[in-house]
């Protein structure tokens, strides 16, 4: 039973993909995905290649804006300290029941932590913060067995990502054992990954994201390329409400979760934007996609979030539960730590015309330096971590 | 004197040190009506009772009842606790043992030119009056009480003046304390011939949640009380498991119980705060190893008002097959939806197997299979249903899987209402039926969509709990007489090809690339004998069609269920045989539920014996 059971899994692993050829379709089918990526991986190669890296050690090292408020930012956070304690346990569970939701945040503030203190080892070169990085990545992948609860897609997709990032950072550092190494790995795949694997077609489109971009992740991570490929497959073509196509719906930028409201709108398209940054690293764009369609969309969204209105289309979404009518009010205003990376894309490497990214430059004026991520859902700091150019 | 002293203690002492010999070590105890509760319960000195070997009876015994009539309720206390400890109550091989619910009533006295009048003090009833008591507590039906002359139940009337002109009728009121019942017997006279009133709500009952490991083999048990039943309700039953798990009944004939045979479900009640935050149902036991796993199997039931088979929960994991379930409500008129030939809710990896249901009457209800809420890896295979009042399947508030395949499904007609109803039911995958005159409804509750959960494939762990929609269902490789899916719209991801399509049945508008309608008739008719059905076909008219083998990457992975179609221990189905047993060919094959012509159009093709 076991090795049957084994063999089916495998064979998704596999040969799995999903496609639009049903439409609405909310059962996967087996095909075998595109292949999108010439080998070798580019490591590290998720949010921050060397080059980024590199940039940002130098521009804070020699105080230049916007870099240097970013770092003040950056450095302030909690979870920027060395002297973070990570509380590992074998079961975390992210849960909507009443009453559950075991130690996700515990999961939560530490793969922040692990983060951003590898992110602090890059731009300082202490080592007091690689040392910490490394010990909250050894902490949890000796302990941690169990994920699981209702909403395990979101926990392991959100806190994955950013404990993935963390790792790609931290696997230049010699002090990481090669042994601490294959279990961090060995825990991506066997305990963040499986959850994720069937991504989440009955959600709204940021539960697909949130498996898409820890799949991508881990894929570059763990040089697992049917895993990138398929996370790839998914952001162009995917049936879920996580494909750009059915997320940014239409060429104004309205946005699946629009009519929901606008702190889910804003954490799924960063969502996406971060699967195109990582895509960036490894040599592929896309950004462009689909016309700049992932840009339409946040410019509709700083736009509404600035106060100006936008046009709304009633839309029922891609799995047919979560109809709106008109454009939600909820959050609106409350800007998002998401811009930062997108403008610096499409002003500074794509080199649009500034009219089509107005609102996005606008939204990202307003918040800089960017902040924290809230949480797990993003990783925020964008002044700090994309900015391509010198502000004087 | 004194040595009679002597004797009787030593002799009393020998019975109990009997009686602890058969505690102590798995054995069994034998039942006659010969027997005497004194006794050990050895084959040459039997109990008298059932119950008293019930109270006996320990992990691994088995108790042997020897034929007869008795009366009596067992409440059973323990159960085993693994299929080596499982308690086991059997008639013995070749006599006939029945069990009934009622008491001989011989005191019956004139009461006019054509009554009868019996005065039946309480102390018969043990604490529980049928006749005190109104099904569902809806007085406008009838009381929970029965009066049989003969083994034939006779007509309640709520009007004592209605007896005089109504022959085999009764009429029951409460006076100073006793039970009065006025009957109409016809020209019998009652204290001459077998009249008899239900005085027991059950025959066997666990008499706590959680005893399992229990068999039942080759009763006839008749004449219950038994209370209506709802799945958010209590759930009595003329066999009660009473929330317990791994029972086998097998080979038993229950008939004439006043609401449900046999309960495999346990008390549910209403939900009305349900939230995503905290589910409908998720209360109930998620620890698989102690719910369900029952095989209900090769038991005869009829003339039962509510249902044959009915439970909550305790339906996951379950075989219930091959059993003949007909004549339900039989007047129409029981009081509940709830009516049908088998009734399961929140029933993980359940199958129903092989099984003839018909004549399932209803007022509001009335059907063969009503599923829901919460199916998952449900499997309902090669099921003959026929003449039923409403649907012969009705599935709501489920996400699935459930495959339907290889089952023979006559519909109560175009006017009748539909074959199939699904009402916020995904992911329902029909494989290789037959549906004769029926159709199909799929549709969504309207207003406030209802928040349904669906669960970890093969568990009862809630995993998601959102709206269940109109969508993600199958038709494939079916047949179609009379009425097809034409009345169906394009839901989302509903697929249906390689069917055929007879004697009127239209397709789909929006699938059925690939399928064939005929204007022709196949003769389609069912032959009903008193113990099984066959089959008239004409299947030469049908066309082999060259369909894919659905396996589980055809049929596809079912997202939200995280699953496959799949057996309950996770392997995956491929659907390549039909209702014998015959494997697919790779030449094509008949869609429906025969892959090859039968041999002759006029010779009848057995679906089912009892």
């Amino acid at each position: 039973m076991k090795a049957m059971k084994s063999i089916l899994r495998i064979s998704i692993t596999i040969l799995m993909v999903c496609t639009g050829l049903f439409g609405r379709a909310q059962v996967l089918r087996l095909e075998t995905p595109p292949f999108y990526h010439p080998k070798p991986f580019v490591h590290p190669g998720l949010l921050h290649t060397t080059a980024d890296l590199k940039r940002m050690k130098e521009m804070v090292a020699g105080n230049i804006e916007p870099w240097k408020s970013g770092f003040e930012v950056f450095k302030a956070s909690p979870w920027s300290s060395a002297g973070w304690i990570p509380h590992p346990v074998e079961h975390v569970e992210r849960s909507l029941l009443s009453g559950a939701g075991k130690n996700i945040g515990d999961l939560e503030k530490d793969v922040c932590a692990a983060y951003q203190n590898a992110l602090m080892w890059a731009i300082t070169g202490e080592e007091a913060h690689a040392k910490k990085a490394i010990e909250i990545l050894n902490a949890w992948s000796a302990k941690l067995k169990v994920f699981d609860g209702t909403d395990v897609e979101l926990g392991a997709g959100l806190c994955g990502f950013k404990f993935t990032n963390a790792a790609e950072i931290m696997r230049t550092y010699p002090g990481w054992a090669p042994a601490d190494i294959q279990r961090c790995k060995k825990m991506f795949m066997e305990i963040f990954y499986p959850p994720l694997q069937y991504f989440a077609l009955w959600a709204h489109g940021n539960w697909d994201l949130a498996c898409m971009k820890e799949m991508m992740a881990i894929g570059v991570f763990c040089d697992d390329h049917a895993l990138f490929d398929r996370a790839v497959d998914f952001y162009y073509k995917g049936p879920g409400n996580g494909s750009l196509p059915h997320y940014v719906i239409n060429e104004n930028g309205q946005v699946q979760e629009s009519g929901r409201d606008q702190q889910h709108t804003q954490l799924g398209i960063g969502h996406l934007s971060e699967m195109c940054e990582i895509g960036w690293s490894q040599g592929i764009d896309m950004y462009g996609f689909l016309n700049n369609r992932l840009l339409k969309g946040f410019e509709y969204t700083a736009k509404y979030n600035l106060g100006e209105e936008v046009p709304f289309e009633p839309y029922t979404d891609i799995s047919g539960r979560f109809p709106a009518k008109i454009i939600s009010a909820s959050g609106r205003g409350r800007l998002r730590s998401i811009y930062e990376m997108v403008l610096n894309h499409y002003a500074n490497r794509a080199g649009l015309p500034a009219d089509q990214y107005k609102y996005t430059k606008m939204a990202a004026d307003k918040l800089r330096p960017e902040g924290a991520g809230f949480n797990a859902d993003n990783p925020g700091y964008g002044t700090l971590l994309f900015s391509l150019k010198a502000i004087n | 004197m004194r040595t009679s002293f002597y004797f009787l203690t030593a002799s009393a002492l020998f019975i109990q040190l009997l009686a602890f010999s058969v505690n102590a070590t798995p054995g069994i105890i034998h039942v006659a009506k010969t027997g005497d509760d004194a006794n050990s319960g050895s084959v040459t000195a039997p109990l008298l009772t059932i119950k008293k070997a019930a109270a006996l009876a320990h992990p691994g015994d088995k108790v042997i009842i020897h034929k007869g009539t008795y009366r009596e309720m067992i409440p059973l206390q323990l159960g085993g606790t693994n299929e080596t400890t499982r308690i086991s109550y059997s008639a013995a091989p070749g006599e006939e043992v029945t069990i009934k619910g009622s008491e001989q009533v011989k005191s019956w006295v004139r009461a006019g030119d054509h009554g009868w009048r019996a005065e039946i003090d309480s102390t018969v009833f043990k604490g529980f009056n049928p006749f005190a008591e109104w099904v569902n507590n809806d007085s406008s039906y009838a009381h929970l009480g029965e009066v049989y002359l003969d083994n034939r139940a006779l007509k309640e009337k709520k009007d004592a003046d209605a007896i005089s002109n109504t022959e085999y009728s009764w009429f029951a009121w409460q006076e100073n304390g006793k039970t009065i019942i006025i009957a109409n017997f016809g020209r019998s006279d009652p204290n001459k011939q077998l009249t008899e009133i239900t005085t027991r709500p059950s025959a066997f009952i666990a008499e706590r949640p959680g005893i399992g490991y229990i068999t039942l083999n080759g009763f006839t048990i008749a004449q219950v009380a038994s209370g209506a039943a709802s799945v958010n309700g209590l759930q009595p039953g003329a066999i009660s498991t009473n929330g317990g798990s791994h029972w086998l009944i097998q080979n038993c004939i229950l008939h004439d119980c006043k609401s449900v045979a046999i309960s495999i479900g346990q008390t549910g009640h209403d939900y009305p705060t349900a939230s995503p935050t905290k589910p409908a149902y998720s209360d109930l036991s998620q620890d698989t190893a102690r719910v369900g796993h029952h095989i209900i199997r090769h038991n005869h039931i009829f003339h039962c008002g509510q249902a044959g088979i009915f439970g909550l929960l305790h339906g996951s994991f379950s075989l219930i097959e091959d059993n003949l379930i007909e004549d339900i409500n039989d007047d129409g008129e029981f009081p509940s939806e709830e009516c049908a030939g088998i009734r399961l809710a929140l029933a993980i990896d359940a199958q129903v197997d092989h099984n003839l249901i018909r004549r399932i009457n209803g007022k509001t209800g009335g059907y063969g299979l009503l599923m829901g809420p919460l199916l998952q890896g449900t499997r309902i295979s090669r099921n003959i249903i026929s003449e039923t009042r409403r649907s012969c399947l009705y599935f709501y508030n489920s996400h699935g899987p459930v495959l339907i395949d290889n089952n023979i499904l006559a519909g109560p007609g175009k006017t009748g209402g539909e074959a199939v109803k699904m009402l916020d039911a995904e992911a329902n995958v029909f494989v290789q039926n037959l549906f004769y005159d029926g159709g199909f409804t799929n549709d969504r509750v309207q207003g406030r969509p209802t928040a349904t959960s669906n669960f970890l494939p093969h568990s009862l762990v809630i995993k998601q709990t959102i709206p269940a929609l109109a969508m993600d269902d199958r038709w494939f490789s079916n047949l179609f007489i009379k009425s097809g899916l034409d009345g169906l719209t394009d839901n989302p991801d509903c697929l249906s090809d390689y069917n055929v399509y007879l004697d009127g049945a239209i397709a789909s508008s929006w699938g059925d690339k690939h399928s064939k309608t005929i204007a022709g008739t196949a003769g389609f008719t069912l032959i009903h004998s008193s113990k099984g059905v066959g089959l008239m076909l004409n299947n030469r008219v049908i066309p082999k069609l060259l369909s894919p083998v659905l396996s589980p990457s055809v049929t596809g992975f079912f997202a939200l269920s995280k699953q496959f179609l799949e057996y309950p221990d996770g392997r995956g189905i491929t659907i390549d045989h039909d209702f014998n047993g015959s494997v697919a060919g790779k030449t094509g094959k008949l869609p429906g539920p025969f892959y090859q012509y039968f041999p002759a159009a006029n010779k009848v093709q057995s679906l089912f014996t009892y």
